[in-house]
């Protein structure tokens, strides 16, 4: 069902140098040896996820005859608007036929297995033709300067996949779930319709010196990380079990690019050889439901990811939500 | 494991001697209890003792005391 992947990365870098000037109590290196993370980039003044979405796009259009997609799903938490659906001005401003379905989904670390298990509904179904599966969000602007446990992890970014009935790449074996009791653990408290900044308490400082401002984005790093040990194995199951297959005879597997430690701990956990296992964030960061199309793209290019290969991708977090799937290249 | 085998890997985690961790010292009091230090004792948690860490269970330990008693069961007396 993937015909192609392409990214884009905003040209504003954030290097470790760069944070570790603000926070005193960590050093660059100290930075990388915690999160693998060596630079993300990051959106400038007035740039928007849709910018970062189009840029990718633009570049696959440009490449192949995509002109005809008749579907376009956004996955973004950073829309450009409350209303209408950014998704809407994409297909005005990529060309797209108005006869182009297009909607916008919210979703964050799992939104590419959500928006691939879609899109292959859609084309199996026949609903669709040829869909365009956009990615993009700008983090960054939703975190205080000074909270150094979100600062120093995320990373803007956009990505663009298209997927048609015609392509040999097949997809399969999704499993999906929710569980809305972890909402709380990353969440962005104000600005949605439940709670006036007004109505919540002024910004406070936490015993590490972060900053959290019910306006900026809260993670609570340890919690989530405890939810990936619980769901992430029984994910990986999950997925193979539908796909009759075993862990050996997966050719790679792609995670969403939370952080190295987090990546490293699963890899362990689920005995996940390091040849078999994309680690790719150390200068993007995490971008969400773009770490995974990313990290595709990077396998492409550096010749892991060849036709034959059986990949096995899941992504997982804010929500929380996860998702994964079984991805037959060719 | 033993309480004093716990004690000894979580000061290894967090970088701290096992004589400060004490049943009543305060986790907070500790620079290296930030988010990437508790990230450190939950894969501690999972790898060494095999704890099923319930959601919210890391939160509510203020003291080292509390961390031991809530993965007593997986400590031989």
């Amino acid at each position: 069902m993937i015909t192609r992947i392409a990214c884009h990365l905003p040209n504003t870098m954030l290097s470790n140098e760069q944070l570790a000037v603000l926070y005193p109590d960590w050093t660059a290196e100290k930075i990388c040896e915690k999160t693998g993370i060596r630079e993300r980039r990051v959106v400038a003044e007035g740039e928007c996820a849709s910018d970062l979405a189009y840029a990718a796009a633009a570049g696959l259009l440009a490449e192949e005859a995509a002109n005809n997609a008749d579907f376009l799903l956004f996955c973004t938490q950073t829309p450009d608007y409350t209303l209408p659906t950014t998704a809407c001005i994409l297909q005005h401003r990529l060309g797209l036929p108005t006869s182009c379905a297009a909607l916008d989904f919210n979703l964050g670390c799992s939104g590419y297995i959500y928006g691939l298990s879609l899109a292959n509904s859609l084309l199996q179904s026949g609903a669709a033709n040829k869909v365009l599966l956009l990615t993009a969000d700008t983090y960054s602007r939703l975190i205080h300067p000074m909270d150094k446990s979100t600062r120093t992890i995320f990373g803007d970014a956009g990505t663009a996949t298209l997927l048609s009935k015609d392509s040999k790449a097949r997809l399969h074996s999704f499993v999906l779930g929710s569980d809305g009791s972890g909402a709380e653990q990353l969440m962005v408290k104000t600005g949605g319709a439940r709670h006036a900044r007004a109505d919540q308490p002024a910004a406070s400082i936490d015993d590490s010196g972060n900053v959290h401002d019910p306006a900026c984005l809260y993670m609570n790093g340890p919690e989530i990380f405890n939810f990936t040990i619980k769901a992430v194995p029984k994910l990986v199951q999950g997925v193979l079990e539908k796909a009759g297959l075993t862990l050996d005879q997966v050719d790679l597997v792609v995670f969403h690019q939370a952080n190295a430690f987090m990546l490293e701990h699963l890899r362990r956990k689920l005995g996940i050889p390091p040849e078999k296992f994309m680690v790719h964030l150390e200068y993007c960061g995490n971008t969400v439901s773009s770490t995974i199309p990313l990290a595709l793209e990077a396998a492409l290019q550096t010749g892991r990811l060849r036709p034959g290969m059986k990949v096995l991708l899941a992504g997982f977090g804010v929500g929380y939500s996860w998702g994964g799937c079984i991805l037959e290249w060719h | 494991m033993s309480k004093a085998q716990f004690i000894e890997k979580l000061g290894a985690e967090l970088g701290i001697a096992p004589a400060k961790l004490t049943d009543s010292a305060l986790l907070k009091s500790f620079p290296a209890w930030d988010s990437m230090g508790r990230m450190a004792v939950v894969a501690m948690l999972d790898t060494e003792l095999g704890f099923d860490l319930p959601p919210g269970g890391l939160q509510k330990c203020q003291t080292v005391g509390d961390l031991v008693s809530l993965v007593s069961v997986k400590l031989t007396p």
